[in-house]
């Protein structure tokens, strides 16, 4: 437990260091967001005005801590270029991006986890090998890349999907999650041909350590040395593996959700980026490294709770 | 119970097939103790991999018969021989710490075997595994269930592999060079564990071992083994008093003796390393708010060692004998107390400030396979310390590096091999080799020779000895062998945590000891006085 909450501290500190550099980088790049607002033919007492108006006179120390107790508060701030609040608008976009994140971890730990297994039980055999052949291919392929095939076969060949065709969730939660199969998918692909490698080799190092000989030696099946013994020692890496790519799938989200038309989180932060809306795209960097921090302080917990050589608490 | 007969077994690695074993004859009777000894390559481990069913690789050819009970177990199939696998026939191998699963706790490996093989209640299963700890002579059998591997010492793992393998009271438990990594006194306790079993649970055991002195004291049957096939075979104390092949008469006398009437040298007048009340410790871990504990593992050693002189370092492993040759090379620098080394010699000369040591005491590891940077030639390797000390030119680096070749034994054209097409000895060899470029005063050898086989061993003592009369360089020589010291030193020190507790000649040391623990050493390793 003590070991939780000295984690929980580091990362609080984390996102304070990064909510502090994010609002700098913001500070200091060219462009004035008031400018940006009223256009290129403004008045300069217009400019002044609204400058006032928007706080961006004020010293930089004062207005980050403004910026960071209200972001505590729940209040991003608002939007430059759209009459709402950051929060608004980002409020029925993070479902999207999340609902399609979580799919495309499903889809690597469903696929990657028998295959990798079944690899590593017929190494060398015809199986292993075409499993091979084939996560070579898919690791080169990038998601975007992956997408616009998929749109190719699914949608456009199979008719299995309208391409463009986004479903709204609040509309019809059935048709948004079918919809948000193939862009997932699309995501998952090369990730999960990573992740089959990488547990495959994992497993085969294990198989060669000592101890396996020892489970041979006690009567278990090959089965039983690798259910038992072998899986729980390499989720070690893997565990570590799977948390990096998140991070990775979230990016790859914004370049996805082009490719398939989806209002998420990556087309907000677009035209926020391209329309100079700095509270949008602060509040998606802050919120993004947020559950960056979360899910590598959740590999860490998860590593101390399988691996017992570094569980530090408890004694 | 158990029947050998004419196993052959060929391996098809690449395109032509390599035999390791011959024509493998044995037989065992129940609660029959039987020893194999054989130096590394001898297909001692693959006759017993066999038998416990562990050599299933495709690459791999089996001939012969190998008959348990009546039960052919070459052509039975998997399904067959997993039935026997941990219950009838159980095996615990060489290394301690990697042998048990790491992630699971020492009650769920132990309780395994029942697990697999009978059907029993989670409570039986508990009895059951607590019965097999207490067995194995494990203190707190109830604690250790809980614990895992971690939190083990070697000699505590290795009880552990004996309570898994006995938890099904096998008729045959093979051990496979079971003591070889752990120190003296716990290697006489695993060996008497093993009597006990034999005799209490009439366990039949076939211990391999490349140990003939343990062999001697363990077994009633010994076969000896030399490039696959059996050389000689029968009761221990013919084989040991009436050799009659060549290969062990060649054995048995490579095994150091300890001749109480084996004339010493003189103690030498001068001194080259001294250390005067050193300390020295490591400091556990830093957590996030706490500075780490100290934990003193030397705790004010004072020595002298005389010019030439050979001083044998004695000790169990964790008393810090490897902390304290460190200390004297250089490499660990946090450290109270002095050290000097007054020698005259030195390649680097005059030794620069603060690094009194690091000029004239050179090291050689325990581990000559692991040593040696794979990717680098011979040569390469030696000529390292003429590179960085500068001043050599190429053709003097290379006339060097191919004269220390020959003076430590090898032939000039090994400096363009690589260290993998070399043999455990020869690779040792050339870490002597190695060590000895930059001309030091003192070597300090930490286990040099523990990881290689006897005859090896008895060679590269030789080559100390050689190198120590032709060079007059003195030498500190840290082991666990107790034989090997007697064989080898002027004098010996008896090291225990962090303290010297004895110290004097070979003689006074191993026939007059003063102090227990001096007793204690000797008695494991079977050399009580008078012996």
């Amino acid at each position: 437990m003590k070991y939780i909450g000295k984690k929980i501290l580091t990362m609080l500190l984390t996102l304070l260091l990064v909510s502090f550099l994010v609002f700098l980088c913001f500070t200091v790049i060219p462009g004035d967001p008031a400018v940006a607002k009223l256009g290129t033919d403004a008045t300069p007492e217009g400019i002044e005005m609204l400058r006032e108006e928007m706080g961006l006179n004020r010293p930089f120390f004062v207005r980050y801590a403004d910026w960071l107790f209200s972001m505590l508060r729940g209040d991003l701030g608002r939007s430059y270029s759209y009459e709402k609040t950051v929060g608004e608008l980002l409020a029925d976009k993070i479902p999207i991006t999340a609902a399609m994140s979580l799919m495309s971890m499903v889809w690597i730990v469903l696929t990657s986890i028998p295959l990798g297994l079944y690899a590593a039980r017929h190494e060398g055999g015809a199986i292993d090998r075409a499993i091979y052949a084939l996560d070579q291919v898919l690791m080169a392929v990038p998601a975007f890349f992956a997408g616009i095939l998929i749109t190719l076969v699914f949608g456009i060949a199979f008719r299995l999907f309208v391409p463009g065709g986004y479903v709204s969730y609040n509309k019809d939660l059935g048709g948004f999650l079918y919809y948000m199969i193939f862009p997932s998918l699309s995501i998952a692909l090369p990730k999960a041909a990573m992740t089959v490698k990488l547990l495959r080799s994992a497993l085969i190092g294990e198989k060669k350590q000592d101890y396996a000989r020892t489970a041979y030696s006690r009567g278990n099946s090959t089965k039983g040395v690798l259910y038992r013994h072998l899986l729980k020692n390499a989720m070690l890496p893997l565990i570590t593996f799977l948390g990096m790519s998140f991070t990775d799938i979230m990016a790859g989200s914004i370049v996805v959700e082009q490719v398939f038309g989806i209002p998420g989180i990556g087309r907000i932060l677009l035209t926020s980026i391209s329309q100079r809306d700095y509270p949008v795209v602060m509040g998606v960097i802050v919120g993004l490294a947020s559950v960056v921090i979360l899910v590598n302080g959740l590999v860490d917990i998860l590593y101390q709770l399988l691996d017992p050589r570094i569980r530090i608490g408890g004694k | 119970m158990l029947e050998i007969k004419d196993l052959n077994i060929e391996f098809h690695d690449h395109s032509k097939p390599e035999t390791v074993v011959y024509d493998f004859d044995l037989s065992m009777e129940e609660g029959d103790i039987v020893g194999i000894v054989g130096e590394s390559g001898s297909g001692k481990t693959m006759s017993a991999l066999a038998l416990c069913g562990l050599l299933s690789r495709h690459d791999m050819k089996k001939t012969g018969r190998i008959l348990f009970e009546g039960k052919e177990l070459l052509t039975c199939s998997r399904s067959e021989m997993r039935k026997l696998q941990g219950k009838e026939i159980s095996i615990i191998f060489q290394e301690p710490m990697t042998s048990l699963n790491p992630v699971k706790k020492i009650g769920w490996q132990v309780e395994e075997a029942l697990r697999i093989h009978e059907k029993c209640s989670k409570e039986e299963c508990y009895e059951r595994a607590i019965w097999a700890l207490r067995e194995a002579e494990l203190p707190e059998p109830e604690k250790v269930y809980g614990q895992y591997p971690h939190e083990l010492s070697g000699g505590m793992r290795q009880r552990v592999m004996i309570a898994a393998a006995i938890v099904c009271r096998p008729k045959i438990l093979v051990a496979d060079e079971p003591t070889t990594a752990l120190d003296v006194t716990i290697q006489s306790q695993i060996i008497r564990l093993l009597q006990k079993l034999n005799r209490e649970q009439k366990t039949a055991v076939l211990f391999i071992s490349h140990d003939l002195s343990l062999v001697r004291r363990l077994c009633r049957r010994v076969v000896v083994m030399q490039n696959g096939y059996i050389v000689e075979q029968g009761d221990v104390e013919e084989v040991f008093l009436h050799p009659k092949e060549e290969y062990t008469k060649r054995l048995i006398a490579a095994i150091p003796s300890c001749d109480p009437g084996k004339p010493r040298r003189p103690r030498p007048a001068g001194t080259v390393l001294s250390a005067v009340n050193v300390r020295a410790g490591y400091r556990s871990a830093q957590a996030f708010l706490k500075s780490g504990d100290d934990k003193e593992v030397l705790k004010g050693i004072s020595f002298t060692l005389g010019k030439g002189e050979i001083l044998g370092l004695v000790g169990e492993s964790g008393c810090g004998k490897s902390t304290l040759a460190k200390v004297l090379v250089g490499l660990k620098k946090d450290y109270e107390g002095e050290v000097e080394c007054t020698g005259g010699r030195g390649l680097e000369g005059q030794p620069q400030e603060g690094e009194a040591s690091q000029g004239k005491v050179r090291m050689v590891f325990q581990d000559p396979y692991s040593s040696l940077n794979p990717s680098k030639t011979v040569g390469w390797i030696l000529e390292e310390p003429l590179r960085l000390s500068g001043g050599f030119s190429k053709a003097e680096r290379r006339k060097r590096a191919e004269q220390m070749l020959e003076r430590v034994g090898l032939g000039r054209e090994v400096a363009a091999r690589y260290p993998r097409q070399l043999s455990g000895g020869q690779r040792q060899r050339v870490c002597i080799g190695l060590a000895l470029m930059s001309e030091p005063d003192v070597l300090v050898a930490d286990e040099a020779v523990s990881a290689l086989d006897v005859t090896i061993q008895a060679q590269i003592l030789a080559l100390l000895a050689r190198l120590q009369e032709e060079m007059g360089l003195a030498i500190l020589f840290i082991s666990h062998d107790l034989r090997v010291v007697y064989q080898l030193c002027d004098r010996v020190m008896i090291m225990r945590d962090g303290e010297i507790v004895e110290e004097g000649t070979p003689q006074e040391i191993y026939f007059h000891h003063a102090h227990p623990y001096t007793g204690q050493l000797l008695e494991a390793a079977g050399l009580s006085a008078g012996a």
